[in-house]
C-alpha cells in the first residue's frame, strides 16, 4: 500500500557500517526525492505533478488508512522543500553529505543543518 | 441528553450533511442531493436568510421575521453577531461596531462581549455564540423541512482571516445549535470549490483562480490553484471588517449630516430613525448598481419631519472611495503573499453581494486587464454551494462524483513559539498546507535553567504581544547547564481538522511534554456550552408552544368565521329550527368575543372552545369540512392571507 510505502521511507533507518559520525538525536534524514518518487534532476513540473497525484491519494479526507495523515505530511514537506529553489539546493548538499559512497546509500546520521540556528526560549 | 436526541430522531436513515454559509448579514444552506447541490429556500421562500434574531414580549424570531420587525423593535433585534464572535469586548473593532448598533453590548466574564435584550419582559444576556447558534439552528430547520429528516452533520464556513478563537467559537455555536460540525472551512475556499466543480469539465491543466469575496460584513481575497481535482489555497488576505454594511453606514452618516444641515437636528441618537435610514440606504445602494441616480424618501423620519434626498452613483463611489482603495490594496497584498504576478491569474471570481457594485467590478477589471470577471455562480450562494460539496465529501456521500476531488487547506496565520523579549519565532509559516508536521530546534536562554516554558502564538507580527495567544506548557527536569547548551525539538502537528498539537522533546534526556490547542482563553467551557444547549432547547420548545398556540387560535378563529358565513347561507339553514339557528348564532358570536378577549392562552383552552363550538354547530358543518384549521383551496374563510395559501401565517404580535 502507498501509505505504508511512504511511511517506511522515513521510518527505515538506513543502515550503513561505514559512516559513524557522532550519534546525534537529530531526526533521521529523509530523502524527499524518494518520497515524491522523482529523480534528483526532475524539473518543477514533474515534482508538482507527482506531489498532486500523491496528495490526492493520501489526503486523510480521502484515504482512511490510519497512517494516511503521516504520509500526507511527508509528501507536503517533501514538496515544500523541493519546490523552493533555495531549500532544494541546501537539501541537495545535505543529501550528498549523507551519501555513503562505499555502499551507495544515504545514511540517517545527519549533523545539524547549518541554516537552522537553534533559537533561545525564555 | 444523548438519549433525548435519540428519541427525537424519527428517521432511521440519516439525513445528508449540509453546508452552511454563516454570514454577517445573510446565511445560506445547501445540500448535495441527486448528484448536485441544492440551495434550500427558507419558509419564506428565500434562498438566503438574514442573520438576525429578534426578541419580543411574545417570543423569539429568527431570519426574515426578525429583520422585518427591526424598525419596531431595534433595541431587541440582534444582527452582525459574526463581528463579535471569538473577540474581546475591548477589541477596537468591537468598540467601533457597538457605536453603530441599536442593541446593547456589555463586557461579560473574561471580557467576552454579551448581548443584552429584553425577552418576554425580562432582561436577558446572551453570548455571541448563542446568537450565532440561533441562526445556525434556523438554517438547520430550513434544511430539515426540505429533507424531511433530522440534520446532524454540517460544514460551516468562516472568513479566511478568522483566528483560532473565532473558529472555535463558531464551532461552539454549532454545538449549541445541535449540530455536529464536520469541518470549518474558509469561505473563499468554499466558493472556489463551487467554481471548480462548475468549470471542471472544461478545465485542463493548472489554473490560478483569484477569489474576490466582498460580502455584507467581511472581505476576503484568495488565490487558489486548481489542478486535476486538487484545490490548493496559495494565499489569503482580507479584512474581517469591510463589506456592504460599511457602505451603508457611510451613506447613513452622509444623510445624518444632510438632515442636520437642513433641519438643524441630530438624529444619530435615535435608533429607530437610524435603522429606517439604514434600510433606505441599503435599498439605494442596490439600485445604484444598475442605475446612476436614486432617491431616498422616508416619511416622518424624525419628530414628524419627512426626509427626501437623492444620491448619485458617483457620490456613492466617492463616499466609499477609501473602502474600494483598501480592497485593491488587499488584492495586491494577496498576490505578493502568493509570490505571483497578476498576469499569472487565469480567472477572477466574484463572490458576495457587494461585487455587484459597478465600481468594484471596474476596479478589478482595470487591475486584471483582459481577464473576464467570472460571475457564473450566484455570488450569494457560492459559499454555501462549496460547503455543501465539502460536507458530501467528508460524510462519504456522492463518492463517485468526488473521486478526483480533495481540498488541501492551509493555515491562515503563522504559528510561532515565544522567545526572550516577546519575539515570535515562526515554526509553521502562514499558508502551509495541512495536515502538516513541522519542527524547529530551540535552546535554553538562561544559565542553569531547569524549567522551560513553551508559549504558542498565532499571527503575523514579529512581536508576540500583537499576536493571539493559543496556549503554553512547561518542560521541567532539565539538567543545569550554561545557557544555549540544552536543546529541544519542538514540533507543530496539525491534522486535517486544523487541530494543533505542539510537542517539545529535550534532546539529551528525552523528557517531553505537549499541548493540544483548544484555546481556552475566552472560550466557552464545556459546562457553559451544555447550559446553552439546554437553553437553546428551551427556547425552541417555547417557540414551538407559541406556534401551537397561534395555530390553535387561528384554527378556532377560522372555524368560527366560517360557521358565521355558513349560518348566513339560507340553503343550509332552511331546514334548521329557528331556535337551533339562534343557538348556533349565539355560540359563534360568543366564540368570536371570547377570541377578542383572549390573545394567547393555553392550547387546551382554544381546543376546548373549538370542541364546544363544533358540537353546537354540528348540524351545519358541511361534510367536506374535514377538520379545524384545514384551509380548503376554494373558500378561504377570511380572505386575508390570499398571498400565501400555505399553512396559516404566524403574525408577529407586538
Amino acid at each position: 500500500h502507498l501509505v505504508t510505502e511512504i511511511c517506511n521511507i522515513s521510518d527505515r533507518a538506513v543502515t550503513c557500517a561505514h559512516q559513524h559520525h557522532f550519534r546525534s538525536t537529530n531526526p533521521p534524514f529523509v530523502d524527499w526525492y524518494l518520497v515524491l518518487k522523482v529523480d534528483e534532476n526532475a524539473g518543477p513540473d514533474i515534482i508538482r505533478k507527482h506531489y498532486l497525484r500523491l496528495a490526492l491519494q493520501l489526503h486523510p479526507d480521502k484515504n482512511k488508512h490510519p497512517k494516511a495523515d503521516t504520509a500526507f505530511k511527508l509528501v507536503s514537506e517533501a514538496y515544500a522543500c523541493l519546490s523552493d529553489d533555495a531549500r532544494r539546493t541546501a537539501f541537495n548538499l545535505e543529501r550528498h553529505r549523507n551519501f555513503c559512497f562505499k555502499c551507495s546509500n544515504i545514511s540517517d546520521d545527519s549533523p545539524i543543518p547549518s541554516n537552522t540556528k537553534p533559537k533561545r526560549i525564555p | 441528553m444523548a438519549e433525548k436526541r435519540k428519541r427525537e430522531a424519527p428517521a432511521p436513515a440519516p439525513a445528508p450533511a449540509v453546508g452552511i454559509d454563516l454570514g454577517t448579514t445573510y446565511s445560506c444552506v445547501g445540500v448535495w442531493q441527486h448528484g448536485r447541490v441544492e440551495i434550500i429556500a427558507n419558509d419564506q421562500g428565500n434562498r438566503t436568510t438574514p442573520s438576525f434574531v429578534a426578541f419580543t414580549n411574545t417570543g423569539r424570531f429568527i431570519g426574515d421575521a426578525a429583520k422585518n420587525q427591526v424598525d419596531m423593535n431595534p433595541t431587541n433585534t440582534v444582527f452582525g453577531a459574526k463581528r463579535l464572535i471569538g473577540r474581546k469586548y475591548i477589541d477596537p473593532s468591537v468598540q467601533s461596531d457597538i457605536k453603530h448598533w441599536p442593541f446593547k453590548v456589555i463586557p461579560g466574564l473574561g471580557n467576552k462581549p454579551m448581548i443584552v435584550v429584553t425577552y418576554k419582559g425580562e432582561e436577558k444576556l446572551f453570548a455571541t455564540e448563542e446568537i450565532s447558534a440561533m441562526v445556525l439552528a434556523k438554517m438547520k430547520e430550513t434544511a430539515e423541512a426540505y429533507l424531511g429528516s433530522t440534520v446532524k452533520d454540517a460544514v460551516v464556513t468562516v472568513p479566511a482571516y478568522f483566528n483560532d478563537s473565532q473558529r472555535q467559537a463558531t464551532k461552539d455555536a454549532g454545538v449549541i445549535a445541535g449540530l455536529n460540525v464536520l469541518r470549518i472551512i474558509n469561505e473563499p475556499t468554499a466558493a472556489s470549490i463551487a467554481y471548480g466543480l462548475d468549470t471542471k469539465s472544461e478545465s485542463t491543466g493548472e489554473k490560478n483562480v483569484f477569489i474576490f469575496d466582498l460580502g455584507g460584513g467581511t472581505f476576503d481575497v484568495s488565490i487558489l490553484t486548481i489542478e486535476e481535482g486538487i484545490f490548493e489555497v496559495k494565499a489569503t488576505a482580507g479584512d474581517t471588517h469591510l463589506g456592504g454594511e460599511d457602505f451603508d453606514n457611510t451613506m447613513v452618516n452622509h444623510f445624518v449630516q444632510e438632515f442636520r444641515r437642513k433641519n438643524n437636528m441630530d438624529i444619530s441618537g435615535n435608533p429607530r430613525a437610524l435603522w429606517r435610514l439604514k434600510t433606505a440606504c441599503e435599498r439605494a445602494k442596490r439600485i445604484l448598481s444598475f442605475s446612476t441616480k436614486t432617491e431616498i424618501e422616508i416619511d416622518s423620519l424624525f419628530q414628524g419631519i419627512d426626509f427626501y434626498s437623492t444620491i448619485s452613483r458617483a457620490k456613492f463611489e466617492e463616499l466609499n472611495k477609501d473602502f474600494f482603495t483598501k480592497c485593491m490594496e488587499l488584492v495586491q497584498k494577496c498576490l505578493n503573499d502568493a509570490k505571483m504576478d497578476k498576469s499569472s491569474i487565469n480567472d477572477v471570481v466574484l463572490v458576495g453581494g457587494s461585487t455587484r457594485i459597478p465600481k468594484v467590478q471596474q476596479l478589478l477589471q482595470d487591475f486584471f486587464p483582459g481577464k473576464d470577471l467570472c460571475k457564473s455562480i450566484n455570488p450569494d450562494e457560492a459559499v454555501a454551494y462549496g460547503a455543501a460539496v465539502q460536507a458530501a465529501v467528508l460524510s462519504g456521500g456522492g463518492q463517485e462524483k468526488f473521486q478526483d476531488f480533495v481540498l488541501v487547506d492551509i493555515t491562515p496565520l503563522s504559528l510561532s513559539i515565544e522567545l526572550v523579549g516577546e519575539v515570535a519565532s515562526v515554526v509553521v509559516p502562514k499558508n502551509t498546507s495541512i495536515p502538516t508536521k513541522l519542527g524547529k530546534v530551540f535552546v535554553t536562554s538562561k544559565d542553569n535553567q531547569t524549567v522551560v516554558r513553551f508559549t504558542v502564538f498565532e499571527g503575523e507580527s514579529a512581536s508576540t504581544k500583537d499576536n493571539n495567544l493559543l496556549g503554553s506548557f512547561n518542560l521541567s527536569g532539565i539538567p543545569p547547564a550554561p545557557k544555549g547548551v540544552e536543546m529541544f525539538d519542538v514540533y507543530f502537528d496539525i491534522d486535517a481538522n486544523g487541530i494543533l498539537n505542539v510537542s517539545a522533546v529535550h534532546k539529551t534526556t528525552g523528557q517531553k511534554n505537549h499541548i493540544i490547542i483548544t484555546n481556552d482563553r475566552g472560550r466557552l467551557s464545556k459546562e457553559e456550552i451544555e447550559k446553552m444547549v439546554l437553553a437553546a432547547e428551551k427556547y425552541k420548545f417555547e417557540e414551538e408552544m407559541y406556534k401551537k398556540k397561534v395555530e390553535a387560535k387561528n384554527a378556532l378563529e377560522i372555524f368560527a368565521y366560517r360557521m358565521k358565513i355558513t349560518i348566513m347561507n339560507e340553503k343550509i339553514t332552511a331546514k334548521l329550527p329557528p331556535a337551533d339557528k339562534k343557538k348556533i348564532e349565539n355560540a359563534i358570536e360568543l366564540a368570536i368575543q371570547w377570541l377578542d378577549g383572549h390573545q394567547l392562552v393555553e392550547v387546551d383552552e382554544f381546543e376546548d372552545q373549538m370542541e364546544e363550538l363544533k358540537r353546537i354547530c354540528k348540524p351545519i358543518i358541511p361534510k367536506s369540512y374535514k377538520g379545524a384549521g384545514v384551509i380548503n383551496d376554494d373558500a378561504l374563510p377570511l380572505g386575508r392571507s390570499s398571498s400565501s395559501r400555505a399553512a396559516p401565517k404566524i403574525e408577529i404580535v407586538d
